[in-house]
């Protein structure tokens, strides 16, 4: 059978199960003796090892399922757990996650995997567990010590069983059968037993395994669960009905402890069936009833129709804008009902579609608490991670790009900022540091925040380093704010760390994180305080795709302007002019802001006489636009309006040209360019940095 | 060679008189000469970006880049949009009427032309007729991004 086509739905369910396991694996290593978070990490396994089975992925189903021995030998208490143990598991999910992607890619799920497999059995060696029993049925591993002790350690899907059974006014038996001992077909007489019990009842469950009676694996004893409604006394009389039996006994089970509360599942009516084969099946179906019922129903759409949907809107968005132009120019008062009518439902439209696109923040945090686990290890720190507001949603194309930006401030603060156990005692704190990742909305933006209570970042410290590396003269240092010596970590070529550790000096750094979050039009802010911590704040858009926008006019050309980087428009005859170094500028909130004449800026060309009605309107509108708490003022002739404006790529061919952050149609067809404000601070900057030298 | 006889389709265009070929496979359309948005800051044999039926493309004065002078835009200009490694590019030139067949085994290696764009730029040359030479441009080397980035700091 041909199984390439599910070949996504399995990566995807995998993905799903693999991450699943990384979340809960983490969790188990403070949180040992729940058995609920035990038996979810073992169904994960469970489920793994059957879909990649069935799709012939015969690695990954081995080593899933030497994993999922270990999860058993965990799930019937025979092992504990321990860091190496955690350590051994998380390399098994590396390959896992490996052999996810190169079936991805290539087809194939090779990989070398001997050496943790290795690791993997040692670990259930220590145990009692017999791997290849444990991996056929589950409620094998109880052993068969303990019904030399005449109870029946309960799996917890017996005593799931046990107390829905219960619920139905059924009582339930433990009955220990010891044979004869010159008992020779022993298996054909356990099977006579099961038989005879089946006649008045049902077995929930079987000392030892079903399987194991068949291999007649047991000395003379037996043990079963039964559920049924007649009484001890005709349990007994029925058993004893069978012969070279030496002794029966038959204890009712009254309350099963840790009583798991279930709703009625499928199970509890499998009771009444007749066929033992059934019960090996079952855990499973218990299995899925214990996950959560999820509430809204869903459908897995492939991302390229999104995206195909996106793109007919965004024609639609164009086609609207042209729509109000005309209705602008006719005098109809019907047009512009229908227009303002197709304005509203398309207003409603973008944000659904927008929606469709947004994934909780979760996906990226998700990979960092292992990163932190094993790098506090590494470094020998002591740290708590904390996640906040993972439930986030954020734009699609966002959160992919998102991953490698967090994780080198995440490992800047491990390495840098968190201090070792030692020092944190010296200078009187908590020996272990906290690191906490948090994502919250304010208005049309995300904000993530990266925070730790740490060493602070030391003002003279990177000052000295920037002046070293000619990042800052000295003269301009002097007059830099705390914050803005924060942000010359962002500066390429630093690096703070006296010595070059793995963590955060692997070459790309704080440089990398910058520009990332830029392309994606974000921003990224230090804070920090000596000796109390350092947070950096990372504020991102909602969307990238469709932008309010303020479109100006220079002579011919028509540019557009992001509405978050304006600050405030005026007419240039209102404001005061200053001339400082041969650079115009005007007062704003006690602020001396730079004027950038955009005809200069863009460089176009004047074919205008000087003097004439034209030459009086050239730079006669004033738009303040900001960066953070920067400020330029920007000169254009004329103010063209706010409109929505959906964003294009430039393309990758023009990748070098800066300036500009993409374009976009105008409602006449033609290309106006989106005016990268950042850009042009960075240039002002950049003049002013080069005039103090 | 076995690919002697193969075939291989070009389309053609003309600049100064000159005709240059590329393979079919790497042309997307032949558009006609819409608004040319200009782009700032750009390297200068960048004309502008234009909108191709909702795509953003840029647009690459093939005269300019191959330092032969600037085009002018006539009725007869057009624009071969190329895609070469997954970027959609738009070339502008003088006309574009043809689809010619060549046999491969006619391509000869480029010499070096006085006056046209150096033997980089070039997959080889073909006789297509009398005293007509076709030149086949390797689009690669034509829209180098490293070349590109180059270019742009010894202008910007």
């Amino acid at each position: 059978m041909d199984m390439s086509q599910y070949l996504g739905v399995f990566l995807d369910e995998a993905r799903e199960h693999l991450q699943n396991l990384n979340d809960k694996l983490m969790t188990l290593e403070q949180n040992a003796d729940d058995p609920e978070l035990i038996n979810s990490i073992f169904r994960s396994a469970h489920t793994l090892k059957g879909s990649s089975g069935q799709m012939g992925f015969q690695n990954m189903m081995e080593l899933t399922h030497i994993m999922e021995n270990v999860f058993d030998a965990l799930r019937h208490q025979s092992i504990r757990v321990n860091s190496e143990m955690i350590d051994v598991l998380f390399e098994g999910m590396d390959h896992l996650e490996a052999m996810a992607d190169s079936i991805e890619q290539s087809g194939s799920d090779a990989c070398d995997v001997a050496a943790t497999v290795q690791k993997l059995q040692a670990i259930t060696s220590g145990g009692q567990t017999n791997s290849k029993q444990a991996e056929k049925k589950t409620e094998t591993s109880s052993s068969n010590a303990s019904i030399h002790g005449e109870t029946i350690n309960l799996t917890d899907y017996e005593k799931e069983v046990i107390s829905q059974v219960q619920e139905q006014k059924m009582q339930v038996f433990e009955t220990v059968v010891v044979l004869n001992k010159d008992c020779v077909l022993k298996a054909a007489r356990a099977l006579m037993i099961s038989n005879a019990i089946e006649e008045i009842g049902t077995i929930i469950g079987t000392r030892p395994s079903t399987e194991e009676i068949e291999k007649e694996a047991f000395d003379q004893q037996l043990g079963f669960l039964i559920a049924t409604d007649t009484e001890e006394q005709q349990v007994l009389e029925k058993i004893n009905g069978v012969s070279e039996i030496a002794k029966v006994t038959v204890t009712p089970i009254t309350t099963v402890e840790e009583k798991q509360p279930v709703e009625q599942s499928p199970l509890a009516q499998e009771i009444g069936s007749k066929k033992q084969e059934k019960q090996a099946k079952a855990p499973n179906k218990s299995a899925s009833a214990h996950q959560p019922v999820a509430v809204a129903k869903t459908i897995r759409v492939n991302l390229d129709r999104i995206d195909q949907l996106l793109n007919l809107f965004e024609e639609l968005i164009i086609d609207r804008g042209r729509l109000e132009k005309i209705a602008s120019e006719i005098d109809s008062g019907d047009l512009k009902d229908t227009v303002g009518t197709i304005k509203r439902v398309s207003n409603q439209l973008q944000e659904t579609i927008l929606n469709l696109r947004m994934e909780p923040i979760e996906q990226v945090f998700n990979r960092f608490p292992r990163m932190v686990r094993s790098l506090s290890k590494e470094l020998n720190k002591n740290v708590n991670f904390v996640i906040k507001g993972a439930e986030t949603e954020l734009d699609r194309t966002v959160i992919e790009e998102l991953g490698d930006p967090l994780m080198h401030m995440i490992r800047n603060s491990m390495d840098h900022g968190i201090e070792t156990p030692e020092i944190r005692i010296e200078k009187g704190k908590d020996p272990q540091g906290t690191l906490s990742l948090s994502a919250f909305y304010s208005g049309n933006h995300v904000f993530v925040e990266i925070e730790d209570d740490g060493a602070g970042i030391n003002r003279e410290k990177v000052l000295s380093k920037a002046i070293e590396k000619n990042v800052v003269t000295k003269e301009a240092a002097k007059k830099l704010t705390d914050k803005d010596v924060y942000h010359l970590l962002f500066a390429s070529g630093f690096s703070t760390a006296d010595k070059i550790s793995d963590i955060s000096g692997r070459g790309v750094g704080l440089d990398v994180v910058e520009s990332k979050i830029h392309s994606l039009s974000g921003t990224v802010e230090v804070d920090s305080a000596p000796g109390i911590g350092s947070k950096f704040t990372v504020k991102l858009p909602l969307t990238l795709s469709i932008i309010n926008a303020l479109l100006v006019q220079c002579h011919e050309e028509i540019y557009a302007i992001p509405i978050s980087s304006i600050a405030e428009t005026a007419l240039k005859r209102n404001i005061e002019m200053l001339t400082i170094h041969d650079q115009d500028v005007m007062e704003y909130h006690e602020q001396i802001v730079p004027i950038v004449n955009l005809d200069e800026y863009l460089s176009i060309r004047s074919e205008v006489k000087e003097g004439s009605q034209e030459d009086n309107q050239r730079g006669s509108s004033v738009v303040m636009v900001h960066h953070g708490n920067k400020h330029v003022a920007l000169t254009a002739d004329k103010l063209l309006g706010y409109q929505d404006i959906v964003v294009k790529p430039l393309g990758k061919y023009l990748k070098n040209v800066s300036g500009f952050s993409g374009a976009t149609i105008l409602g006449d067809g033609k290309v106006a360019l989106i005016i990268d404000c950042q850009a042009i601070i960075a240039k002002q900057k950049k003049k002013y940095l080069k005039e103090q030298a | 060679m076995a690919d002697q006889d193969e075939i291989m389709k070009v389309i053609l265009f003309e600049m100064n008189a000159e005709t240059y070929g590329v393979p079919v496979e790497q042309v997307l359309s032949i558009e006609k000469v819409d608004t040319i948005t200009r782009l700032p800051n750009a390297a200068s044999f960048i004309e502008g970006v234009m909108n191709l039926r909702g795509l953003i493309i840029p647009i690459v004065d093939v005269r300019r880049r191959f330092q032969m002078g600037e085009s002018e835009v006539t009725k007869e200009s057009r624009i071969i949009v190329v895609d070469v490694e997954e970027m959609k590019v738009g070339l502008l030139v003088d006309t574009s009427k043809e689809v010619l067949d060549i046999e491969k085994g006619k391509i000869e290696k480029a010499p070096e032309i006085i006056g046209g764009p150096s033997a980089t730029y070039l997959n080889g040359v073909a006789q297509i007729g009398e005293n007509k030479l076709l030149l086949l441009l390797n689009l690669d080397q034509v829209l180098n991004r490293d070349d590109v980035a180059a270019l742009q700091k010894i202008e910007g």
